[in-house]
């Protein structure tokens, strides 16, 4: 069974101890990213929903990235989270992700404060090089 | 012995499920994140995805038997299976939840049925053939700790 170091062997390499948070009303997707981004040494918080997440900020904890799900139970979505963030003054980058493969979806996301979209299953490879791309911009 | 037998009996079973279109290479992706710090990975994630996908479920049974049905809703509740099966790499359950949104255009109670009982169909297929997997891989990884 090939390992995450055997699939990315930069993966290692990160120069900087990056923190991540994870805004995620699934439990299932919460696991999923938080064992990619844990295997590289990503310190990563979990938010069921944008409260939690913005209480996170509120508690002044400085994040490099932000996983933003679109479609939460909660009342207010991941798009209305990002835009809330964005206004709080959050400069971490936030990648929106949705199930939906489509340039609206993407378009809301980027318009509310996003730097990129993905669509589900976010690949590690994806995750790895927007890790990468973070570490060497500090 | 009994552990070679049982690990190709395993891997056998993997080439099937992949084979049949079951799972897909987002799986393996998973499988690739378990290892000795996190030996029961797998197990763990297979089974939120089946309480993530049994509690859908209820829901979606719940708003069927309204006299009046909620499409709007029952799209949404599809849309986060969609979205979970897609995650953990079930294949035939997410193609069965694609199906059942584009039935759902037309607003039809029991068109939105038959799609539904296609979409559980494909999940509790998927979901006895990855309890068959985990059993395997317990059985594999006693003889090993045995052997250790």
């Amino acid at each position: 069974m090939a390992g995450i170091w055997e699939t990315y062997p930069n993966a290692l390499s990160l120069k900087h101890k990056l923190r991540a948070l994870v805004v995620n009303d699934s439990k299932f997707e919460q696991v999923l990213l938080v064992a990619v981004l844990s295997r590289v040494g990503v310190e990563t918080l979990v938010a069921d929903n944008e409260k939690e997440a913005l209480e996170v900020i509120q508690e002044g904890v400085i994040l490099d990235l932000i996983i933003m799900d679109r479609e939460m139970h909660d009342l207010d979505d991941g798009i209305h989270a990002t835009r809330k963030l964005r206004a709080m003054g959050v400069t971490a980058k936030i990648i929106g992700i949705s199930t939906e493969d489509m340039r609206e979806a993407e378009l809301e996301f980027l318009n509310a404060g996003a730097d990129e979209y993905l669509t589900k299953p976010v690949k590690k490879e994806k995750l790895m090089s927007i890790l990468e791309e973070i570490d060497n911009k500090i | 012995m009994a552990a070679v037998a049982l690990k190709e009996q395993l891997a056998s079973l993997m080439d099937s499920m992949y084979q049949e279109g079951l799972l897909d290479e987002q799986f393996q992706q998973l499988q690739s994140l378990q290892d000795e710090t996190n030996p029961c990975f797998v197990m763990e994630v297979v089974t939120l995805f089946c309480d993530d996908a049994e509690r859908i479920f209820g829901e979606l049974d719940k708003i069927m038997n309204q006299p009046v049905v909620e499409f709007q809703q029952v799209d949404a509740y599809i849309h986060q299976l969609k979205g979970s099966s897609s995650s953990v790499g079930a294949q035939n359950v997410k193609l069965a939840c694609i199906q059942f949104r584009h039935s759902l255009e037309d607003n039809d109670r029991e068109g939105c049925l038959r799609a539904l009982n296609v979409v559980k169909r494909e999940y509790l297929h998927l979901r006895s053939k990855l309890e068959t997997m985990l059993q395997l891989e317990q059985r594999i990884q006693a003889y090993d700790k045995q052997k250790n």
